[in-house]
């Protein structure tokens, strides 16, 4: 008879004996009745009030399948093995392995002029004819040497307004510039122009073909939503904009075209609509985003019309309308949500600026002004241009890279607002989704970390991620869904 | 909890949750209402001033902080047995890298 290649089940219990030791983990109000439970790279489980206080009491039964689980994902750890420090400690580093790569995401505000008079732009953008607005080509060519400065293996140039197109001059040195620096720097490079569409001639989409340029624009959803959100003089701003996508994606095919919607006061009631004019145009995606409390938004009122509370429920009714359109058969997600579930679901660490701690200010990406001067984000020279320059690092035509990127005003905004020392923030179950934002908290309430209890971002953030959770917990048919959102990438 | 004058008040024995512990709680509803604290012979009396406008009541508030604070003394056993953990954990996400010297 050949001997037992394995022990009894209580051979391997036999260590569970002496009892357990909790791990560092956190945990928040799923609902009335449940709690989620994370641990301190994020993984997560969803326990009832008393399974919650058995695991903190030490009352676990060993062999129970909910020991098991919480010992399989590092939220207890027994005699058995101790390999479970040394592993949260590599998955605590691979979630911040970005951070060594410093800015990724550099955008250049090639002008600041603009065809549309936007009650919500968040830019303060300039009428068509002031050339005061654009950028010279010694400050272009300045921002391109600090592009090339950043240890980032993968660099993004997007291209900014006001309407940049308005300065395709520049658009074209900065491309040709980087590319040409690029074939030494041998950095994986992508280049954005975040449009309207209404420049696009066919010498822009020919310099766009043939340089692999891919174009963002605004689509506010049907016509009239559109041109109300978005006027522009001839009233036809939503016509111009289709028929960019249109001859934009004929010769530079269907993914060379992403768009973005802002959610304004008349949009709350529509989410329906603007879903549909985007599976109507064929897009794969479309973000639910709110208006951002900067700019024209401020000084016309339009950011004040509704607050965190109002756009989650609209993002919630778009949610649904979403899932449901994914289980009729159109493959469709939410930008937000799938960002979103990527930081709750996978070990990957999305670069999405305002979900990370360390902020992404400076870090992940920074913006190059008209005028040369730097800032940690693009919300940051918002707020410049409504009067603060909390967020303004330097100069590209009078700094140098470290006295940019190590200057005071950015290390001292990413210590500050550090989410995992932060009041609330440091307690919260959902702080490894999360971000700091401080130029949202700044620009709301005068301080870089702001009170979460107060905060808009707060809301807005732990109101998602609770809705997320919830969907995964209770819906099967919608997990299975979200589950692909996480993982497509 | 009683109610009194503008506000509800909350005693709070020491005995069982220390200031911090109660100051959490407090800041985690800083939204619904502002918290007074007053401390006589061991027992802590916290006057909830509602913000307004508002559908809650103190009692309401005093409901949740009562809650809240259960939760906060779960937090603070996790927090003090897993100090050390939470240490070795991050010594070794930053062994041998140039963060650290």
């Amino acid at each position: 008879m050949l001997p037992k290649a394995f022990g009894s089940m209580e051979t391997y219990r036999s260590a569970e004996k002496a009892g357990y030791r909790l791990l560092p983990l956190r945990f928040t109000r799923l609902d009335d009745v449940r709690y989620v439970v994370s641990n301190i790279v994020g993984e997560f489980h969803v326990l009832d009030r008393a399974t919650l206080e058995a695991l903190i009491n030490h009352h676990l039964e060993s062999g129970s399948p909910i020991y098991d689980d919480l010992k399989a994902t590092h939220f207890i750890y027994d005699d058995d093995t101790k390999v479970a420090h040394r592993l949260l400690g590599l998955k605590y580093r691979t979630k911040r392995a970005r951070l060594p790569h410093f800015t990724a995401l550099h955008m250049f505000v090639v002008t600041l002029r603009c065809d549309y008079t936007c009650k919500y732009c968040q830019v303060s953008r300039q009428t068509e004819d002031k050339g005061a607005f654009d950028m010279t080509a010694e400050a272009a060519e300045r921002a391109v040497e600090l592009v090339f400065q950043s240890p980032s293996p993968a660099i993004k140039i997007e291209f900014q307004g006001g309407e940049p197109l308005l300065n395709f001059e520049r658009i074209k040195q900065v491309v040709t510039l980087a590319l040409e620096k690029n074939k030494l720097a041998k950095r994986s490079l992508e280049f954005v122009i975040a449009t309207n569409l209404s420049m696009l001639s066919d010498e822009v989409i020919e310099f766009c073909d043939a340089n692999k340029i891919y174009l963002s624009t605004s689509l506010d959803g049907p016509a009239d939503l559109h041109n109300a959100n978005r006027p522009r003089p001839g009233k036809n701003g939503y016509q111009l904009t289709v028929d960019g996508i249109t001859r934009a994606r004929a010769q530079l095919g269907v993914d060379s075209v992403s768009a973005l919607m802002t959610t304004t006061e008349r949009s709350l009631s529509r989410v329906k609509e603007i879903i549909d004019e985007y599976v109507r145009l064929r897009f794969s995606s479309i973000f639910l985003r709110p208006l951002s409390p900067y700019g024209f938004a401020v000084k016309t009122g339009q950011a004040a019309l509704y607050d965190s509370t109002r756009w989650l429920e609209f993002y919630k009714e778009g949610l649904r309308y979403i899932l449901d359109l994914n289980k009729n058969g159109y493959p469709i997600e939410e930008s937000y949500s799938a960002i979103v579930l990527r930081k709750l679901l996978t070990p990957q660490a999305p670069g999405y600026v305002d979900l990370q701690s360390p902020a992404g200010i400076g870090i992940s990406a920074v913006v190059y002004n008209y005028d040369g001067a730097v800032y940690a984000s693009d919300e940051g020279r918002m707020l410049a241009e409504m009067g603060s320059e909390r967020f303004k690092l330097g100069n590209v035509l009078t700094d140098t890279y470290e006295e940019i990127f190590a200057s005071e005003q950015l290390l001292s905004a990413l210590e500050e607002s550090f989410a995992e020392s932060s009041p609330l923030c440091s307690e919260c179950a959902f702080v490894d989704y999360c971000g700091s934002d401080p130029v949202y908290h700044f620009a709301t309430q005068g301080h870089v970390n702001g009170n979460k209890a107060n905060s808009g971002f707060c809301t807005k953030n732990m109101g998602v991620f609770r809705h997320l959770i919830t969907l995964l917990e209770d819906s099967p048919e919608d997990r299975e869904i979200l589950l692909g959102w996480a993982w497509r990438r | 909890m009683t109610a009194s004058g503008g506000g509800f008040s909350l005693k709070i024995e020491r005995s069982f949750y220390d200031l911090d512990c109660v100051q959490r709680a407090a800041a985690s509803l800083g939204n619904l209402a502002s918290f007074n604290f007053s401390e006589t012979a061991g027992t802590l009396t916290v006057l909830i001033s509602v913000r307004s406008p508002s559908t809650l009541t103190g009692k309401d508030v005093g409901d949740r902080l009562l809650a809240e604070l259960l939760d906060q003394r779960l937090r603070q056993q996790v927090a003090a047995e897993t100090k050390t953990e939470r240490d070795l954990v991050l010594a070794y996400a930053f062994s041998n890298t140039k963060i650290v010297g």
